[in-house]
């Protein structure tokens, strides 16, 4: 596999609480060729943490290309939460956010786009459909450009 | 000229008879407009009997009374024929007058013809009377006397039929006593009596003037027996008339304590009069607070103004009141009141009061809202679930797959084993069955979550053609329909509704699916879709000549993943489950007669109107766990 320099330094942040779709989707990132940094949180308290830093500024983020996946349906709060939180900060809000979630209702995705969303993925339960979305949001991730945070 | 004179006792007599007689048969005049149809003819019989005879009996008495010196003698056919006279004509003006439809105006008709039926009454008496001598009339007099009795009938009828109140019954029987009596002495004023050579009549009359006092008592009497009888009559039917008031009365009380509810009443503008003990007792208003429109005070601040506009269009039109609005209870808390309030109208159409009962439904309401409540709930859960159910599934599909792709290093791992042949074919068929199962499994859920979104999705309803939506329907069909050699047909008629397209669509598309889909092989299917109106629904007939469906499984065909028959066709049992869940959604219902063997009718019932249309997203609980 081909290493893709320019997004070399962009870190995947992974927001996912089943573990089993974590590393599904990980495997999948990594057959098409992405080779960054995943960093895999399973909640929305210490996923907001890392983000946001300890103070809870954002500053931590700061200088930080990420690029956020981000599952709707967490333990502990909701994907919208933390999408709301992210696009409201300046320091986060730059980092695309791409929403992969099991739900397809119309209200939802719109919600999400409304809030600042950059993608919003429903994951096929046919696997051949989950493996061929995530391998292809693998391929759109070694091509676009992920500006750092202010 | 002879001299003639009046004997006053015998006027005075006369005079008492007149208006007794009037009094008698107006007041059962005044009866024949409420009697039972059936009735009406004794009742105008009885009145003609007693003013006819009244105005006979006075005449008579009348000439009694008269001294002119000579003997007289009466025709019997005349006389006889002066009494019909004056009954018929009196009879005929109480049946036009007393006529369910007649008006004020009518008395311009009944007056006139009575007092022409006194003046006829007059003269044909006059007539009738054999005197030895000449009788001469002057017209003038004659006129006037005619006059008399028209204008006095036609007012005492006028008294009559305005009001039943005994003043002006008693009144209206001295108008009318005087049109008899008034006429008949003004008519007597124009007579005058010439004598012939006396003796030619003398002999055979002269045997009746002694008696002549006698005779106008027994008449009197006669008279005055026949009017007190037809009053004892009267009075009979009044009591009667009182006992169905007081009954009726009686009715009313035990209505107000049957229901369920608080009765009240307002004057024709909507203000309220008088004591309201009901609507005092919910609202713990006194009677200085309700009065007038202080009522309005009670109701919900936020009600007011629709409960305002809809009184006033109900007014406008004199319908029943129907409305709902919540009411400041004595504690001070809201309670929710279904109101029906039905205006009492007077004769003449306008409104004289309403009458109108609250009930409570509160307990309704609260009862309501918590069925809508459980039922979100419900449907929640089958959203949530079906969701929490498809991501282990994700898991389960995607380990498989990943474990379907090992099979080639496990193989490859194997190459030279004895055994590897078999350990991959068991690996095969166990991943086989796995991905089975989790793509029924998938399918399943699928079809609970599309059936919780049919119960959330908001309609929009919208005036719908049937006749061309169904068509369109079995247009879409029409390969599979000739595939099996069948036909559909929608019948040419059909009322508009107004309900949501697509809802409409899935409905319909499901049944004749289904129709087309468990035709009988042994017999050209045939099926037909026709409507009936039914009040303010519609139902809607899909019937087919197919296999039909065995009367244990009647019910199963709804429920949501069950079948029935022989499972020859493709399917998941859901279609009937989704349509039931829809029609329901719009407001209707679905039944089904079937026969196996003979085929199979579904019976679609909707409402013309939507009456979902308040079901929009807005309300539908957002579901952000997802």
């Amino acid at each position: 596999m081909r290493p893709v320099p320019n997004v070399q330094s962009v870190s995947i942040v992974m927001i996912e609480d089943d573990e089993g779709h974590a590393r599904l989707i990980e495997r999948n990132i990594r057959r098409a060729g992405v080779n960054n940094d995943i960093i895999p949180f399973r909640d929305g308290t210490s996923a907001l943490a890392y983000l946001m830093g300890p103070d809870g500024s954002g500053e931590a983020s700061a200088k930080r290309p990420l690029l956020i996946l981000l599952d709707l349906n967490l333990p502990d709060m909701t994907g919208i939460d933390i999408l709301e939180k992210v696009k409201a900060n300046p320091h986060t809000r730059r980092s695309p956010v791409v929403v992969l979630t099991t739900t397809d209702d119309s209200r939802e995705v719109q919600r999400c786009y409304d809030l600042g969303a950059n993608v919003y993925i429903t994951k096929p339960v046919n696997y051949e459909g989950f493996a061929n979305a995530i391998r292809q949001l693998g391929l759109f991730f070694s091509v676009m450009q992920v500006p750092e945070n202010p | 000229m002879v001299h003639t004179g009046y004997n006053p006792a015998l006027v005075a007599l006369s005079v008492a008879i007149a208006v007794i007689a009037s009094y008698t048969a107006l007041d059962l005049g005044s009866r024949v407009r409420d009697a039972e149809p059936g009735r009406r003819i004794p009742w105008i019989g009885a009145a003609a009997l007693a003013m006819g005879g009244g105005i006979w009996s006075m005449h008579f008495v009348g000439m009694l009374a008269f001294e002119m010196g000579m003997p007289a003698a009466y025709d019997t056919g005349l006389t006889l024929l002066s009494l019909l006279i004056a009954v018929g004509a009196t009879g005929g003006a109480f049946a036009w007058v007393s006529r369910t439809v007649a008006g004020t105006r009518d008395i311009l008709v009944s007056g006139p013809l009575m007092g022409i039926g006194i003046a006829g009454m007059h003269y044909t008496g006059m007539a009738a009377l054999r005197v030895p001598g000449n009788l001469a009339y002057s017209i003038p007099v004659v006129a006037v006397s005619v006059l008399i009795a028209v204008t006095a009938a036609t007012a005492a009828l006028w008294l009559t039929f305005r009001r039943n109140e005994v003043w002006q019954k008693i009144a209206a029987a001295f108008v009318m006593g005087f049109a008899v009596a008034g006429m008949h002495y003004t008519g007597m004023a124009a007579a005058t009596f010439t004598a012939e050579e006396a003796g030619a009549h003398a002999a055979h009359v002269s045997a009746l003037a002694p008696g002549q006092q006698n005779l106008a008592l027994v008449v009197g009497g006669a008279t005055f027996l026949i009017l007190f009888l037809a009053l004892l009559a009267s009075s009979i039917d009044q009591q009667r008339v009182q006992r169905d008031l007081s009954a009726s009365e009686a009715r009313f009380r035990a209505a107000v304590q049957a229901v369920r509810g608080v009765l009240w009443t307002n004057d024709a503008e909507g203000r309220m009069v008088g004591e309201q003990p009901g609507w005092s007792a919910i609202t713990g208003q006194s009677r200085e607070e309700y009065q007038g429109f202080g009522w309005a005070n009670a109701v919900h601040p936020d009600d007011s103004p629709s409960s305002i506009a809809a009184w006033n269009e109900t007014v406008r039109e004199k319908r029943t009141f129907v409305h709902e609005h919540r009411v400041r209870s004595r504690d001070g808390t809201w309670r929710h009141y279904a109101i029906r309030a039905v205006p009492v109208l007077a004769p003449d159409g306008a409104i004289r009061e309403w009458v109108g009962v609250h009930t409570d439904i509160t307990e309704q309401r609260e009862a309501e809202a918590e069925l809508r409540e459980s039922n979100e709930e419900i449907q929640r859960y089958a959203y949530i679930v079906s969701h929490d159910l498809r991501a282990p599934l994700v898991n389960v599909m995607g380990f498989t797959s990943e474990l379907d792709a090992t099979r080639e290093d496990i193989r490859a791992a194997l190459q030279g084993h004895p055994q590897a042949e078999g350990i991959d074919a068991d690996l095969g068929e166990a991943l086989g069955f796995i991905s089975a199962a989790v793509t029924r499994m998938e399918g399943l859920i699928a079809a609970i979550l599309k059936l919780s979104r049919e119960g959330r999705r908001s309609f929009q309803p919208e005036a719908l053609d049937l006749k061309a939506l169904l068509q369109r329907l079995a247009d879409a069909q029409r390969h599979q329909t000739e595939a099996a050699g069948a036909e559909v047909i929608v019948a040419s008629d059909f009322p508009r509704i107004t309900a949501d397209r697509l809802a409409v669509e899935q409905i319909f598309g499901n049944l004749l699916d289904n129709a087309v889909k468990y035709l009988d092989p042994a017999r050209p299917g045939r099926i037909t879709v026709t409507a009936t109106a039914v009040g303010a629904r519609i139902r809607i007939d899909v019937a087919d000549n197919g296999r039909g469906i065995a009367e244990r499984d009647h019910a199963r065909v709804f429920e949501l993943f069950r079948r029935s028959g022989k499972q020859d066709r493709p399917g998941e049992g859901i279609g009937l489950a989704h349509v039931k869940a829809l029609v329901r959604s719009l407001g209707g219902r679905i039944d089904m007669t079937s026969r196996l063997g003979d085929g199979t009718t579904f019976s679609v019932t909707l409402p013309r109107e939507s009456a979902t249309a308040t079901r929009t997203g807005a309300d539908a609980t957002p579901l952000a766990a997802e």
